[in-house]
């Protein structure tokens, strides 16, 4: 029997059951039936998982046709090949660690209960945008976790300043989609067909100029710009922050804002082909990158910090797809996905020990008192840094090895968008855990350690952080690159430029990395765990970090040049509409009916003799064709 | 069996006026079975037939070479799903101060009938009598139940139309004089010059845009929409306007192909227009029932591109998107009722609230505001979808400006939300949620909003 379906219909059974009876089932009943359904699917994951190793085949099922009208055949077609089947594991699995720590972090809630049955919900589309077999059903999952992550970030809804960060997360992704839709469009009047099969086929590929090639692959990286918070999309996703914890964790950090990674990675024969879009990427991914990294240095709220790491991270990833490293970028991914869940996790927990308190300036200190938050933490510190032997170090080599062969420049400037990672990670780590206690409202003994169902899933994240570099680990280092061989059936490596470097080139590149990693860190350590410092007051920046601190006002300037002038034009249009467009419309179909003399005395006169005319023309014509 | 159809709505008409008691539920009763016969009908609907199913004839006029023929092609099946399905739906939504009025009903099922009689008559003269004939009804709903302030407004309304039906009236002369008769088929083998085709097209497409409405001919309906009784607004956006729509692909793309041909790309441009315009006047509404107005206008305006684009996938997006649009706005309008009801106002910065307080009521919006700005498995999706498609083939560029409605519709439909049933407002704290009744109407609304989101071939393939 073909079981692949059950992967995302279990999440959306969950949705349906947890949102029809949210007022009617304990929180304990829909928090673990939550979490068992997406526990159940990464089983299921895992069992499809093994198949795919033992028979090299992608499993696939056709559910039923979905459009079918002149020539445009779409079926509800699921594909789990080497690709999709990652990203289920990794959906699946965090997701299910991250449903278990809902269960800790959202059990005063209220509303617990349609928290669940919106994860739920997101597990299922992101698992369609990931599975569809064509572009499609990708579509399909691609709007879908927009809705989820609209509904989440939105989930306090009492709260207007929440409301508007969901909606302006919804709109920003939508102006993405509108191109992702443009190039769907262009795919298939190009290839007859939306399929991965028959797009995604170098034979197929080769035969589309390459103009057109790049007009494609442009249109759907505008998509990925808006899912993955890509400049300019991105100043949606540090406000999404608004969402609860566990939400930042999942959708804006682990799954949903990867989706454009996955879909440029799914069609890297047609990037491959398209050389110009892939500098595009590559710049603004290192655009991203770096922008984000000092953004991120100037950031008091412990989310923000980590909201514009994930920007940077992400753009550290389109980086590295730019350059064709298409396995790399999705190594870092799936580390990403680890530690980053992790951090947010663990953030999660600090908040949840301080009452809902997210400022550095009012922690500090709370090493000893959560020591397990802390010390995975640390781990996923060291991680996301590229601490040596951790899972970031690993992917994040790659990404600087790639660069390194294409260009020793962007080598550089990649590895400086790495330390400033390691800068202002480390900063949020100090202020977190180190110096002095500086909250006034909580007493310090009134400070506890999460419960398990949110430790849990801290320490297996943290395991992972440490361990998921083995994945890939490089040939240099005595490993089997066994990601890159495994993606083999989806990433064309004949087409992508190759990056191959000598080993003994990779071992010095790794130790300037780690040696600069390692002044970097103790730099910030001297500052501000041994000094101490504190971050200053807004109003008291010098001018650059005031910069950095109202994030180069990019919000501003979008209200400007945007929201702003489209209210103007709205109430201008309006008032044409009603004002100047009707007058000339009614004068115009007055006159031009050569009736108007007739039409003005009835707009005087009594509406029964509108109705007599009416009947009297019908007449007067029935009377035309059967008399005359 | 298609005179049967059309016979059905007149009689339930007379009943529901004379047997002045349960005039209402004599006008459902005759309406659901009509819904049901137009199922059956579609049930054994010979796909891929070309021609005229279930045809009968009344009586022809031999002098005049006129004859009452009525059948079923396509086409007119699915409009005739569409008008089968919104109507019952439109019933149940009338609200309680009417439900003694047999009027009232009556005039409904006389609508029924005209529209009817627009979809299965094949004949020039009596297609323009049922399409005046539609008319009548929505005129004394307006007149008689649409409150003596707003008479200005539907003046307006009158006059457009009017002169628009005038200009078709030309059109049907030109065609009836070339052809010296009234049939459709006849009128498709016509002989018109090229010149004398293209006057007969702008004589059809005034009364086409204007109903439709299509910038810039759209200036009587915004006030109308906001201004008519909600049961008639339902009438005119869902409904109504859905025969204009048919027009187009019935009587002017077989019969005046080369002019169409030649001038659809301004009615393209003009369509095309009139989605952004809309949708950027709609940012701004303050007024839910004319935000809607302008949204359903957006909406209509990109129906009309589907047909414009001329390709096959484009007009069978219109068509399905003919459908979704009735059944969308019908739930919409209707939950706009419920909160004027309930807010004793339309306007929406006076709501917010509900969903903390009516959180089935705020459910049912957002079902139906996703339906709206076209999310994947919801009806809304398919439609625009092929319709992008449609003009993606013909203008890429044209496509998209349209697509903006995308952006532009997701800005002002969660704007409306916001301010409709967001935020901490203890406006609505004592306010009921949905009644039973409300629900069994607003709950075929959501299955059919996900039946045709998941399953557009149960009616796509009827097109192929």
């Amino acid at each position: 029997m073909n079981y692949i379906f059950l992967i995302p219909l279990l999440p959306l059974i969950g949705f349906f059951i947890i949102s029809l009876f949210a007022n009617k089932i304990s929180k304990t009943l829909a928090g673990g039936l939550a979490t068992a359904l997406v526990i159940a699917s990464f089983g299921i994951s895992l069992v499809a998982f093994l198949e795919v190793i033992a028979t090299h085949t992608p499993l696939r099922q056709h559910l039923f046709t979905w459009i079918d009208v002149a020539g445009l055949n779409i079926g509800f077609d699921l594909l789990l090949d080497q690709l999709s089947i990652l990203f289920c594991l990794v959906i699946t699995g965090i997701g299910g660690l991250i449903h278990l720590y809902s269960m800790g972090y959202m059990h005063d809630d209220k509303r617990q209960n349609q928290f669940f049955s919106y994860l739920n919900l997101f597990i299922f589309f992101m698992l369609l945008l990931v599975m569809g077999a064509n572009f499609l059903i990708m579509f399909i999952g691609w709007e879908g976790v927009g809705l989820c992550s609209y509904l989440l970030i939105g989930f306090w809804f009492t709260n207007t300043e929440y409301n508007n960060a969901a909606r302006k997360a919804f709109i920003m992704n939508r102006i993405g989609d509108l191109g992702l839709l443009l190039g769907v469009f262009l795919i298939y009047f190009n290839f007859s067909s939306l399929d991965y099969d028959v797009v995604c086929n170098s034979g197929n590929a080769l035969g589309i100029s390459t103009t057109t090639l790049t007009a494609i692959t442009l249109l759907l990286f505008v998509g990925a710009m808006g899912k993955s918070a890509q400049v300019p999309l991105y100043t949606w996703l540090p406000d999404a922050m608004a969402g609860p914890t566990p939400v930042s964790a999942l959708i804006h950090a682990a799954t949903m804002v990867t989706a454009g990674v996955y879909m440029i990675v799914r069609s890297n024969v047609l990037y491959s082909l398209a050389p110009y879009t892939q500098s595009v990427v590559m710049v603004v991914g290192l655009i991203t990158c770096v922008m984000a990294a000092t953004i991120g240095f100037k950031q008091n709220d412990i989310k923000k910090v980590l909201a514009y790491s994930t920007v940077s991270q992400l753009g550290l990833m389109f980086f590295a797809l730019g350059l064709g490293a298409y396995t790399a970028g999705l190594f870092h991914v799936i580390t990403h996905a680890f530690f980053k869940a992790l951090l947010f996790l663990g953030a999660g927990s600090v908040i949840h020990a301080l009452h809902h308190e997210q400022d550095l300036r009012n922690m500090g200190g709370l090493k000893n008192k959560i020591k397990l938050t802390y010390l995975t933490f640390a781990i996923g510190t060291l991680a996301i840094s590229g601490f040596p032997l951790l899972s970031g170090f690993f992917s994040k080599d790659e990404i600087l090895a790639a660069a390194f062969a294409h260009s020793p420049m962007l080598w550089a400037v990649g590895l400086g968008a790495s330390l400033l990672t390691v800068g202002y990670m480390f900063r949020m780590f100090f202020l977190v855990f180190f110096g002095d206690y500086r909250n006034q409202h909580i007493a310090p003994n009134h400070i506890h350690e999460s419960p398990v169902s949110m430790t849990l899933p801290l320490v297996v994240l943290a395991v992972l952080s440490v361990v998921g570099g083995c994945i890939n680990l490089p040939h240099a280092l005595g490993g089997n690159s066994w990601l890159h061989d495994w993606l083999q059936p989806v990433v064309n490596y004949n087409l992508a430029p190759s990056h191959q470097l000598s080993h003994s080139t990779e071992w010095i590149l790794m130790a300037i990395t780690t040696l600069l990693v390692l002044v970097v860190i103790y730099f910030v350590y001297n500052k501000y765990a041994i000094k101490k410092t504190l971050p200053t007051a807004d109003n008291a920046l010098p001018l650059v970090e005031k910069m950095l601190s109202n994030k180069y006002y990019i919000d501003e300037l979008y209200n400007a040049i945007f929201v702003k002038p489209i209210g103007m034009v709205s109430t201008a249009v309006h008032t044409f509409d009603t004002y100047v467009l009707d007058t000339i419309m009614m004068s115009g179909a007055a006159s031009l009916s050569m009736l108007g003399n007739v039409l003005r005395q009835l707009q005087s006169g009594k509406l029964e003799h509108y109705l007599v005319g009416m009947v009297v023309s019908m007449i007067a014509l029935l009377y035309f064709f059967l008399v005359i | 069996m298609s005179l049967i159809l059309l016979a059905l709505p007149l009689i339930t008409a007379l009943f529901a006026y004379f047997v002045k008691q349960h005039s209402k539920t004599i006008a459902m009763f005759g309406a659901v079975v009509n819904l049901v016969l137009t199922l059956y009908i579609a049930y054994v609907f010979e796909i891929g037939f070309n021609g005229m199913q279930f045809s009968d004839s009344l009586f022809t006029i031999p002098n005049i070479n006129c004859s009452f023929d009525v059948g079923i092609n396509a086409i007119s099946l699915l409009f005739l799903i569409l008008t089968n399905i919104s109507l019952p739906l439109i019933i149940a939504t009338s609200p309680k101060q009417v439900d003694k009025n047999s009027l009232f009903f009556a005039l409904i099922s006389f609508f029924s009938f005209a529209l009817h009689g627009v979809y299965l008559i094949s004949d020039g003269l009596f297609y323009y009598v049922f399409w005046e004939m539609a008319l009548l009804p929505i005129f004394v709903l307006l007149i008689v139940f649409g409150g003596q302030q707003s008479m200005q407004t539907f003046f307006k309304f009158f006059i457009y139309t009017i002169a628009g039906s005038l200009f078709m009236l030309v059109s049907i002369v030109l065609l009836r004089n070339n052809t010296n008769g009234f049939a459709w088929e006849a009128w498709t083998n016509n002989t018109l010059s090229p010149t004398l085709q293209a006057v007969a097209l702008i004589g059809f497409a005034a009364a086409y845009f204007i109903k439709i409405p299509i910038f810039p001919f759209h200036t009587w309906q915004p006030d109308t929409y906001t201004k008519a009784p909600t049961t008639v607004t339902m009438l005119l956006s869902a409904v109504m306007l859905k025969m204009a729509i048919y027009s187009i692909l019935r009587w002017v793309i077989p019969i005046l192909p080369t002019a169409f041909e030649a001038y659809r790309m301004v009615g393209l441009l003009l369509s095309v227009i009139g989605v952004v315009y809309a949708s950027i006047i709609a940012i701004q509404q303050t007024d839910l029932k004319r935000l809607l107005a302008y949204s359903s206008m957006a909406h209509v305006g990109m129906i009309a591109a589907g047909i414009f684009s001329g390709s096959n996938i484009g007009s069978t997006g219109a068509i399905l998107q003919c459908i979704n649009h009735a059944i969308i706005s019908i739930g919409l309008f209707y939950i706009a009722d419920l909160l004027q009801h309930r807010f004793g106002t339309y306007d929406i910065h006076t709501m917010g609230g509900v969903r903390q307080y009516q959180p089935i009521l705020a459910t049912f919006l957002m079902i139906l505001t996703l339906a709206s700005v076209a999310m994947p498995l919801t009806n809304g999706f398919v439609g625009e979808f092929m319709i992008l498609i449609g003009i993606y083939d013909l203008h890429p560029v044209l496509c998209a400006v349209a697509g903006l409605s995308v952006v532009l519709g997701a800005v002002y439909m969660l704007r409306m939300y916001m301010l409709t049933m967001l935020g901490d407002s203890q406006v609505a704290v004592g306010f009921a949620d949905l009644t039973l009744r409300d629900s069994l109407i607003l709950i075929p609304i959501v299955i059919l909003i996900f039946t045709l989101g998941l399953f557009p071939v149960l009616f796509s393939q009827f097109l192929i």
